[in-house]
Order: structure tokens, then sequence, then C-alpha cells
């Protein structure tokens, strides 16, 4: 029952989270109970053992072009909405332009439409693709 | 680290300040941007490295969180702190990026010079401390998202039991348990591996 009232102050020691008087009850029970002074050396292992993958704080250098490349990409992800909106609007424009165009029938205007079919596809398909990804986005439902 | 532009921080900013921040951050003022990204790079990028354990990857991690938050800013209530937002975001942006398998968790040695070892270990000592990390990296892989979230936040960003609370928005008292558990767990773990090997016993600790 002692035990059971100490159970997590070996780990709030070990965190430096135990008050001064805490700590010192705590301290005088582990010196005459074993399976405690046990535990406490197991958690200290496991605590040290992790403690060695800390890193430093990288130094300025590490942080040269950190925002500016944050920036950049948020900027490019609005670019590349518009661009596409912008893109199937003018191809399906073209497309219709040359499917009514009195000289559609020809090798010229056939292969125009072809192009521009092409090109809408592959648009499309890339707008799918990125409304997938961003439907499937677990973040998306982060909010308040 | 210096803070550039008329936005800049106090580290100590108080909440309101940071609201005004945020505000202006969501109607797309780039100033404001900027601040709430220099303020919080550094944690962001001690927890996507907690998560991923490569330094390249971490920095591209955390960078990654902060252009998904800037894409969702509409949906983000200000008068609410920034930051556990932000973490959220991150933590779900590594768990997928480490699940997708793009890369393995293991230490990348060109960042050992960062880490704080020793000065001047020899060349066994190095290899016993490389295994070392690599075991332990493996066996925090291996715990749940909650366990795992706790023993990053608080060995990589070394925050007290009061700030994890603040970050993860839970009791201080939930914090303790969940810590206390994490690294029962992560004890576990180590003994496992330490018996059978890396290669055995693969499987993720039960949720």
């Amino acid at each position: 029952m002692t035990c059971e009232r100490y159970r997590s102050d070996g780990m709030r020691l070990l965190d430096g989270e135990l008050t001064a008087e805490e700590e010192a009850a705590y301290q005088a029970h582990v010196r005459e109970c074993d399976d405690c002074r046990r535990e406490l050396a197991s958690l200290g292992r496991v605590v040290g053992l992790v403690d060695e993958l800390k890193l430093r704080i990288p130094d300025d250098e590490f942080w040269e072009g950190y925002w500016e490349s944050v920036y950049r990409r948020s900027e490019r992800g609005a670019g590349f909405i518009l661009l596409i909106a912008g893109a199937v609007a003018l191809l399906g424009l073209g497309l219709y332009r040359a499917v009514t165009s009195p000289r559609f029938l020809t090798v010229e205007g056939i292969s125009i439409a072809l192009v521009l079919i092409g090109l809408a596809v592959l648009f499309i398909s890339v707008a799918r693709e990125r409304y997938h990804e961003s439907r499937n986005d677990p973040y998306r439902k982060v909010q308040r | 680290m210096a803070v550039a532009g008329p936005m800049q921080m106090d580290p100590e900013v108080t909440f309101d300040k940071e609201r005004d921040i945020v505000e202006a951050w969501k109607r797309g003022d780039k100033r404001a941007y900027e601040a709430l990204v220099r303020r919080y790079m550094t944690d962001a990028f001690l927890v996507a490295y907690g998560f991923c354990g490569n330094v390249e990857d971490a920095r591209d991690l955390s960078q990654e969180a902060f252009i998904k938050a800037y894409q969702a800013r509409g949906r983000f209530d200000a008068s609410r702190p920034f930051y556990p937002w932000l973490h959220r975001i991150l933590k779900n942006h590594c768990l997928n990026f480490v699940q997708r398998g793009r890369k393995d968790l293991s230490i990348d040695d060109e960042n050992q010079h960062r880490e704080f070892a020793s000065p001047g270990p020899t060349a066994l000592e190095s290899m016993e401390a490389a295994e070392r990390k690599r075991l332990v990296r493996a066996a925090i892989a291996r715990l749940n998202d909650d366990h795992r979230e706790i023993i990053v936040l608080k060995t990589f960003r070394d925050l007290s039991y009061r700030e994890i609370a603040e970050v993860l928005e839970i009791p201080i008292g939930t914090v303790m348990s969940r810590l206390f558990y994490a690294r029962q767990a992560l004890r576990a773990i180590i003994e496992e591996i330490e018996r059978t090997g890396l290669d055995d016993g693969t499987g993720q600790e039960g949720v």
C-alpha cells in the first residue's frame, strides 16, 4: 500500500517534478524499500536511454531560408489551384472554338482538338488527385 | 535566433498579443505568418525530429505542417491558443509520414554530431551508442500514438508536465498517467528487443 502511494513519484523525481517535501518523503521511502529502489533504477535507465536521442537546437545556419521556403510553398499551393482552374477554362474555350470552327473537320482541326482534350484530361486528372488527397487528409478534420 | 520584421514577438509574448497576430495571419498578413513561423519553428522541428528521427525530414515535415495550417487557417478559432492546433496538424503529418514508411526510423549518421553525446567518444563507444539509439528508436516506433507523442514532447521538447498539458489540452493528471504508462510500455518493448533482437516482434503496442 505504501509503495502504491509512491508509484508515480519515481518518474516525477526523474523529471524534476517533485516538490522538496515530496522528494524527501520519496527518498526516505526508497532507502527502505528494495522494490521501489529497483523500480527507480529501471525507470531511470529507460529515461537515460531515451534522453540519448535528444538533439541540440540547430544553429542559425540551419534556419536560413526556413521561413522563406514555407512562404514560397504556401503561395505555390494557391497558385497551383488557380493555374489548374485557368488552364481548364482556357482549354475548354479552345476546344469549343475548335469544334465549332468550319475548319474543324480537317487534319489540323482534329489534331488541335485532340491536343486540347489530352491537356484537359491531364489537368483534370491532377486536380482530381489533389482533391482526393485533400478529402483523405487526416488534418482536414483538425479544427476548432 | 534572429526574428525579422515589424511583427517580431517577444518569446514571452502574452496570449492576447498572440491572438492579434493569429487574427492577422488568418486575414493573410504575410508578416504575421512569418512571426508565427519564426516563433514556433524550433518547437515544430524538434517534435518532428522526435517522430521521424531524421534532421532533414524533420525540417521538411515541420515546414509542411505550417503550410497545412496556413491552408486550413479559415477553420481555426483565433480565440484559442495557436500552438496546440499546429501540434495536432504536425503530429498527424509526422505519423502519416512514418506509417507510409518513407524513411527508416534509424538515426541518420550525419546528425550524430548534433546530439547530446559526450565529447570525444572512441570508435567502439560511438558504435555502441549508435546501436543503442537504433534500439530505442525502434522501441519508440512501436509505442501507440498517444504514448509516442508524450514521449516525444517530454524528451525532445523537454517540456514540463504543465507545458505538455497545455500543448495537448488535457489535465495534468492525465499527462502524468499517460507518461507513466508510456514509459512502462517503452521499458517492456526495450527489454523485448534486447531479448529477441531488432528484427523480431515488430508489432505495435496495443492501443
